[in-house]
């Protein structure tokens, strides 16, 4: 049983997984009951913000682009902690997704206030945030890998 | 979005009730603050106290509320949170918005700066 052994400290209940419908004010719930779960999983106040920030900009992603109308769909949200590493995993049955390429911050130095940018942060957010992530599209599921070390 | 106003000489303290600014309350947060300005505030300071979460929505108010106060008005924030804090400092906003401490430095700011503009 060298892989009950291997999960001793990880156990399998250890786990977070919650769906929400693809409506706006679904959000900040489904971030309040993630805070909570973290919570009372000893994860450090300030691990919580960084995923809080993360996942919002994922889940607002996947509810501003994914689906032409609201309420129409499902947004999987899944959480493992492996050793000191937390897996956030989105996954939702919307239009195929791709993230973008560019990782520049969307604030340029010779930017004057007129010329300032009011979106893009979203992705810039998650790309400096994570550790890493993943994504995949499969059986018609856009599946989003959110690592945080 | 629920706001409490207050005149302090020429600075309008403009305290946001609501705990987060997030995409659920970009829109109504813009179109308020808007009216405020249109209503003949020159100076807004914008208390962020209460606000517990900010997403990248609500940054982006923020910057769209920025540029319509435009060259002549003066928009600055006060009250960060350290989350609210911490997406200012990772996008350089920190840099872009006028940031005080707390709603009586910047009171005494304006007081010295009246005196020999007036």
């Amino acid at each position: 049983m060298n892989a009950s052994i291997h999960r001793n400290q990880m156990p399998n209940d250890q786990k977070f997984h919650s769906s929400i419908m693809n409506c706006q004010a679904s959000v900040s719930v489904m971030l309040d009951e993630v805070r909570k779960w973290l919570a009372q999983e000893n994860v450090c106040s300030s691990k919580i913000t960084d995923i809080q920030i993360v996942l919002a900009e994922a889940l607002n992603n996947v509810i501003e682009h994914g689906f032409s109308c609201e309420n129409s769909g499902n947004v999987v949200v899944c959480i493992d902690m492996q050793d000191d590493i937390i897996v956030v995993e989105i996954s939702d049955n919307g239009i195929e997704f791709t993230p973008p390429v560019a990782a520049q911050t969307p604030l340029q130095d010779t930017c004057d206030i007129e010329h300032l940018p009011e979106g893009g942060f979203g992705w810039f957010l998650i790309r400096e945030i994570t550790t890493s992530f993943t994504f995949h599209r499969v059986a018609n599921k856009n599946r989003l890998v959110l690592n945080f070390q | 979005m629920n706001f409490e106003t207050t005149q302090n000489g020429v600075i309008t303290h403009l305290l946001l009730s609501e705990a987060r600014l997030d995409a659920a309350h970009a829109i109504q947060f813009k179109e308020g603050i808007r009216a405020i300005a249109d209503n003949g505030a020159d100076y807004i300071l914008l208390d962020m106290t209460n606000i517990e979460f900010m997403d990248s929505s609500g940054l982006g108010a923020l910057v769209s509320v920025m540029k319509y106060m435009g060259a002549e008005k003066k928009l600055e924030i006060t009250g960060l949170t350290p989350m609210v804090e911490k997406v200012f400092k990772l996008t350089r906003m920190d840099e872009v918005f006028r940031v005080h401490n707390c709603f009586e430095d910047a009171l005494l700011e304006a007081q010295n700066m009246e005196g020999p503009l007036s």
